[in-house]
């Protein structure tokens, strides 16, 4: 087992394609099955927000419902089934071309996202957890992105159909306005950080030297214009069920809408994970550069362990309790649940207690490089976690923008806030010092 | 095959370049011409890019930056003219475009 | 033939080939499309030969604001094949491509025998990198690099200006789209030829014109886009 995992190591750290190769598997994966979990998420957090309980009635055998989490896959099969539709006027080539146009650029931006610090191995060889390392980083995502556009614009052109070419066209210079809000904040960025490279802008932020502490201002134009990338409420009038039937997906059935979801769910996430890395430290730990979290794997992965012990074990009482004391309401059974789950976390938060008393003192050396990866990319995962959870927030709390009101925001708000952003940021660092040298 | 120099670049540049003459001096459309131009001075710039990449210096990519900004003010005044032109005359055939009209 | 060099061949030929698209589809919509690939091969091609910031500047710019700017105008143009004018060359694009491959043909047997392939170690190989572009754009070049942006600004205020209707333009094209649709409505044997556009509706209505029809919105019956 060791000897397999060995030449394993060997094989990723010698050969730059293997390592990409199974990187970029990695990122697609990972981005692809947090897709399925927002949506539940939004459904549930929508329901939540609005006083009411939301989908809970997919079940497997019966009996496990986790919460509704099986109406995404339900959805997803229904939509995956459903009748292929294409308007009879409607552009065939580029009606079939628009979906893919959408949502290939976005899955391209994952390539530079850095997942974890460089893992250094015993020999003093780096393994770079990110899938490319462009010398223009953070320009290739904004280039990638861009082309979106396209796929909308087409999408609302192909169909034919007034709607859709209107909503295309809105969301069409909605996303080309905010291109430019967005490009300039990250200019400031850059310099502040002195670089284009994601990793190297991840790099510097250590402790408290986040970059939300020196671009303040950068991080809530960032923000808002990620949100109309996506076209997320308060932008989404493109899309608006209200406003524009559906928008430039009104006349898209089955696979290609489940395509069109995809790529604003995708964006969502890569935006959230771009905003965690530059303004929130991405994979650092608070408090613990690379080397110092290599020193002390042992006590951070115990407490680490020991805080997924304790959640495991609340969760697996609350259900047990639902279980034995609390109203069984599903009268079938959908009553077993709770004992299901709370056996499964008593379980699970048993065996990380027992690996937090034992297992954990006898990590062979040459595996602490990738556990402090694994706890690095666990932390970025928790902040890009806070920021998903902020989109959803915001979706079901806030009403949406007018078309007119949302090109005022971006054009006579956020663009002079950001050029006054660049030269305030440009004169601080050269007249009072360079603030990552 | 050799391996790639410069000169296929200069080959590259040359036939694009040849293209979007062509497709200026065809196209009846203003909007095709227009595309017709862009593929020429993108073919100007895959020439410098090569030349910078053969002598080792950033200038050629530089002075490419500018072919490209000065390109993006091009388009868009065109393509004003263009819109322009099509609300007095409702066409936008170079052809009907040509004769003078009283 | 390594697979480096097969990466150049690859966008080489779709370089040449959507360039040629450009030059000779009929239809405007097709040509921007086949510009967008042009352009993204293009880019492939500045990013093998290391000039990655360049390579980047071209997507953003080139293919993700020039074309989706041909994109806009092209859809909100919404023409008509009779508008667009006839595209036919009659075989003449055939002849073009062969004079074209000859003479490059041609070039290239001589080019070919004196050049050498690019330098891969040394002080060629390592330029292009981001920060040597700024500082070169900000030293050696920054008085073009400031002229550029006049040339943008003016370029910014040209296209706005060219477009703008004045106060009484605009209420003249909305009463003459309202008209336009109310004759299309009720006349419905007439078609307003495009070649003489003072034509508004029957002949009898034309006299009570106050003006050449200046307006964009395409809001006849006849056409499928709406105004934006």
């Amino acid at each position: 087992m060791s000897g397999l995992l060995y030449s394993l190591q060997e094989l990723v750290a010698s050969n730059p394609l293997v390592r990409a190769g199974l990187l970029i598997g990695f990122s697609l994966a990972l981005v692809l099955q947090i897709v399925p979990v927002m949506i539940w998420l939004e459904r549930k957090l929508c329901a939540y927000i609005q006083d009411r309980i939301g989908p809970n009635r997919a079940a497997l055998f019966g009996m496990i419902r986790a919460g509704g989490f099986f109406h995404t896959i339900t959805d997803a099969l229904k939509l995956l089934t459903k009748e292929d539709i294409r308007p009879v006027q409607a552009n065939k080539g580029l009606f079939l071309l628009a979906p893919f146009l959408v949502v290939a650029p976005v899955l391209l931006t994952v390539a530079v996202l850095p997942w974890a610090d460089d893992v250094v191995l015993a020999d003093g060889r780096r393994v770079p957890m990110q899938i490319a390392q462009l010398d223009v980083g953070l320009l290739y995502i904004f280039a990638v992105a861009g082309l979106t556009v396209f796929g909308i614009l087409l999408a609302g052109w192909a169909s034919n159909n007034k709607y859709s070419l209107l909503g295309g066209l809105r969301a069409a210079s909605q996303l080309v306005s905010y291109e430019v809000g967005l490009t300039l904040a990250a200019v400031s960025l850059m310099v502040t950080f002195e670089t284009v490279k994601l990793e190297q802008m991840v790099t510097l932020q250590e402790g408290w030297r986040l970059g939300v502490v020196f671009q303040p201002i950068a991080f809530v134009i960032f923000l808002v214009a990620t949100f109309a990338e996506s076209n997320r409420v308060p932008f989404d009038l493109p899309e608006g069920e209200s406003e524009l039937v559906a928008g430039y997906h009104t006349e898209y059935t089955g696979f290609k809408f489940a395509l069109f979801m995809l790529a604003e769910y995708v964006h969502m996430i890569v935006s959230s994970v771009v905003i965690a890395c530059v303004f929130f430290g991405g994979w650092q730990v608070p408090g613990l550069p690379t080397a110092e979290l290599k020193a002390n794997i042992v006590p951070v992965l115990r407490g680490g362990l020991v805080a997924g012990a304790s959640v495991s074990i609340l969760l697996a009482i609350v259900c047990l309790r639902r279980y034995l004391v609390g109203p069984h309401r599903w009268k079938d059974r959908g009553d077993l649940e709770p004992a299901f789950w709370g056996t499964i976390l008593l379980v699970a938060g048993a065996v990380q207690i027992a690996l937090a008393i034992a297992g954990v003192t006898r990590i062979p050396a040459d595996a602490v490089p990738w556990l402090a990866a694994f706890v690095q990319f666990n932390m970025l995962m928790m902040k890009a976690g806070f920021f998903l959870f902020l989109y959803l927030w915001v979706r079901w709390t806030l009403p949406r923008f007018r078309f007119d009101q949302v090109m005022r925001l971006g054009w006579k708000m956020l663009m002079p806030i950001a050029l006054a952003n660049i030269v305030i940021t440009a004169a601080v660092v050269t007249f009072g010092g360079r603030i990552f040298s | 095959m050799s391996p790639v120099g410069t000169q296929h670049y200069l080959v590259v540049a040359g036939l694009m370049f040849a293209f979007g003459a062509l497709g200026v001096l065809w196209r009846r459309n203003a909007l095709g011409v227009l595309l017709s131009v862009e593929v020429m001075l993108n073919a100007g710039n895959v020439a410098l890019v090569a030349f910078a990449r053969e002598r080792g210096q950033v200038d050629g990519q530089a002075l490419a930056l500018f072919v490209m900004a000065v390109a993006a003010a091009e388009a868009a005044v065109g393509l004003a003219l263009v819109v322009s032109v099509f609300r007095t005359r409702r066409t936008v055939n170079l052809d009907e475009l040509g004769e003078l009209r009283g | 033939m390594s697979a480096h060099d097969l990466v150049f061949w690859i966008f080489a030929i779709l370089a040449v080939g959507a360039a040629f698209g450009v030059a000779v589809s009929p239809d405007p919509l097709r040509g921007a499309i086949l510009l967008l690939l042009c352009l993204f091969s293009v880019a492939g091609l500045f990013a093998w030969a290391g000039a990655h910031f360049l390579a980047a500047m071209q997507v953003l710019v080139y293919a993700g604001a020039i074309v989706v700017l041909f994109v806009f105008v092209i859809m909100l143009l919404n023409l008509t094949p009779r508008e667009l004018g006839r595209n036919d060359l009659g075989g003449a694009q055939w002849l073009g491509l062969g004079l074209v491959v000859v003479s490059m043909v041609g070039i290239s047997a001589v080019a070919f025998n004196a050049k050498a392939a690019f330098p891969t170690v040394g002080k060629a190989a390592g330029a292009g990198g981001t920060a040597e572009i700024g500082s070169a754009l900000l030293t050696t070049y920054a008085a073009p690099f400031e002229i550029v942006s006049l040339l943008l600004l003016a370029a910014m205020g040209g296209a706005v200006m060219l477009v703008k209707r004045d106060q009484a333009g605009a209420t003249i094209d909305a009463i003459m789209t309202i008209r336009a649709k109310i004759d299309a409505r009720t006349s419905r044997a007439f078609a307003p030829d495009p070649l003489q556009p003072d034509q508004h509706g029957p002949p009898a209505r034309q006299q009570a014109v106050a003006g050449p029809r200046s307006g964009v919105d395409d809001t006849d019956a006849r056409k499928p886009g709406g105004t934006v």
